[in-house]
């Protein structure tokens, strides 16, 4: 299936507008899991719940709350988003270009792909030769959910790549992290014994050589249990009946349910009185 | 609630050549009349024959009572891998729909503790247009089962002007449906449009008897004609379909001569007398299988 672009607009270089599409670039492999009742296997369902008015609550009747202090909230409405000033919306606008080298990679959040979009092939490229000629990256600001994000294009493979990137006061001090680098003396030897370490485990990094060997388990694991609740499947025993002996065995089955209801009802036990019928009248098309 | 008996063993059965695994046959799902899940599927096999005609090749939606009928039910729509490779299934973009073609595929449907019967109103190969139509006539608390018959036979009369033939079945709990087989080459909007211009005709000849206002206290002493049912990928309980209700009535074709005598009630067909109905009558529905109308211009 080809990949939807998420998201269409324009980078703004200068006097210039490049038209482009936006593809996520990544992806997480995660085997995921869904939250099953133990007793008969069904999903279970989120429900919201209002503990005020003890009662469920529909999606149309939700609005969303900002909690200033413990409990306290204020409910901003969609009218409230509206009006914010967002100068980025639908640009990626180019503010100054930098050297790739002198963003720490802690502030890089999420890779992104361009796509020139109609007219924009011409300049799209323009810009990448001229990113790749320079050594640098462009730093630009991009609107993407709800967000204006800071972020970095460069060249990447036959394209550009766009990364989000963190603010500065997203990314945690370590002030207060014990880290006393001053208060260690390395001597020169033990320097040296280091560096020829690293000398040797040194090599041209192969990524295609590492896996995710606790999925590959994991994957393996519950493709054996999707085989044990399949024994028919699983095992090559041949059927032990065939029509009229199932109709023979239901009847049987069902005779066994009589005699065993017979005797409950001739001695009943105390929680008989307990199984009244609650059915509820629903509507009964 | 009763549980399955721990430990009892899963039966594997060779149905239509095919090898169809049983489990917790003991397993009570009427807890007040004490009717195994054996019993139902006992029904399901001897009704086959009459019903299989009715549900081949349509998409069913799965409802199941693992807790019995008092217990809250689940509704599938999309099989999962579980399901053995020889069931029949139509993938659609959201998922494979499960399809029943003989009576493996019907028990294991019904082996997932599914009381009712819920199949599409298309069937596959052309899941966008209907072969059949459904008048829901679903009555107000206080409407006593005599006038719900009444207001079918009013319904059939209409129809019958039209020129279209139709056929009544109890719902199996207070209602009548009254069906209509019709040529697969008109939309679900284009047949649901045509049931509303139906029941409004009749809620304009017979305010006393006819609504089409679904607020309950508005319709105490009226039959509601519920039009809603006729969708894509909507169900209503099948034609022989249990029902989960005490005694596990079932959704009974009728004959037209039966509901004009007015001696029918509506839990008067049961899982366990419906097989003596059937072999004395056969299929009196058996004509809907085949009849294929257009829909006449209102």
């Amino acid at each position: 299936m080809p990949q939807r672009a998420i998201w269409k607009g324009a980078i703004s270089f200068g006097m210039v507008a490049i038209p482009i599409k936006l593809y996520i670039a990544t992806e997480s492999k995660d085997v995921s899991f869904v939250t099953l009742h133990r007793a008969c296997h069904s999903r279970l369902r989120q429900r919201r719940y209002c503990p005020q008015c003890e009662a469920d609550v529909e999606a149309a009747e939700t609005v969303r709350g900002y909690e200033y202090s413990k409990d306290q909230f204020v409910p901003m409405e969609e009218a409230d988003f509206e009006g914010l000033p967002v100068p980025s919306l639908h640009t990626i606008e180019i503010t100054q270009f930098v050297e790739l080298s002198s963003i720490d990679p802690i502030y890089f959040e999420r890779t992104y792909m361009l796509e020139p979009d109609g007219v924009g092939l011409k300049p799209y490229y323009l810009l990448k030769q001229a990113l790749h000629d320079t050594g640098r990256v462009a730093i630009a600001k991009v609107s993407l959910r709800q967000k204006e994000h800071l972020c970095c294009l460069r060249p990447f493979g036959p394209g550009l790549a766009m990364e989000t990137m963190y603010y500065a006061d997203e990314v945690r001090g370590t002030k207060e992290l014990n880290l006393p680098e001053d208060q260690v003396k390395v001597s020169a030897p033990e320097l040296k014994m280091a560096n020829t370490l690293i000398d040797q485990l040194t090599g041209p990094l192969e990524i295609e050589s590492y896996h995710d060997e606790y999925r590959a388990t994991l994957t393996q694991v519950i493709e054996a249990k999707l085989g044990a609740a399949q024994p028919i499947a699983a095992s090559p025993a041949p059927p032990t009946g065939k029509v009229r002996d199932l109709m023979e065995a239901l009847k049987a089955s069902i005779e066994a349910a009589k005699k065993e209801r017979a005797a409950a009802i001739a001695a009943p036990p105390e929680s008989a009185a307990a199984e009244a019928p609650r059915l509820k009248r629903r509507k009964a098309s | 609630m009763a549980q399955p008996a721990q430990g009892e063993e899963a039966l594997v059965f060779e149905v239509a050549g095919k090898p169809l695994r049983i489990t917790h046959p003991s397993k009570v799902l009427f807890p007040q009349d004490g009717i195994t899940k054996a019993e139902l599927l006992q029904y399901y096999l001897q009704i086959a024959p009459a019903l299989l005609p009715h549900i081949r090749g349509r998409p069913l939606i799965i409802k199941a009572f693992p807790h019995g009928i008092q217990g809250r039910p689940y509704h599938r729509r999309w099989l999962t891998p579980q399901a053995p490779a020889w069931l029949p299934r139509v993938d659609l973009e959201e998922g494979a729909a499960p399809v029943v073609e003989d009576a493996a595929d019907l028990l294991w449907v019904v082996n997932q503790d599914s009381v009712e019967l819920h199949p599409w109103l298309a069937r596959r190969g052309d899941l966008l247009h209907p072969d059949l139509a459904l008048f829901d006539l679903d009555p107000g608390p206080q409407v006593p089962f005599r006038r719900i018959c009444e207001a079918a036979l009013v319904v059939k009369e209409a129809l019958d002007r039209l020129g279209v033939q139709s056929w009544p079945k109890t719902s199996g709990a207070n209602g009548l449906h009254v069906l209509v087989g019709i040529q697969p080459r008109y939309g679900f909007e284009e047949v649901h449009t045509w049931v509303i211009a139906v029941a409004r005709v009749l809620c304009e000849h017979r305010r006393d008897l006819f609504t089409m206002d679904y607020t309950r206290s508005r319709r105490v002493d009226k039959v509601l004609v519920d039009h809603n049912q006729v969708g894509y990928g909507r169900s209503t309980a099948s034609i022989y379909s249990v029902r989960p209700l005490p005694q596990g009535p079932v959704s009974a074709p009728l004959t037209w001569r039966e509901v004009a005598s007015g001696d029918i009630t509506p839990g008067q067909f049961t899982l366990r007398n419906m097989p003596a109905r059937l072999a004395a009558l056969g299929d009196v529905a058996a004509g809907l299988v085949e009849s294929r109308q257009p829909l006449p211009d209102l």
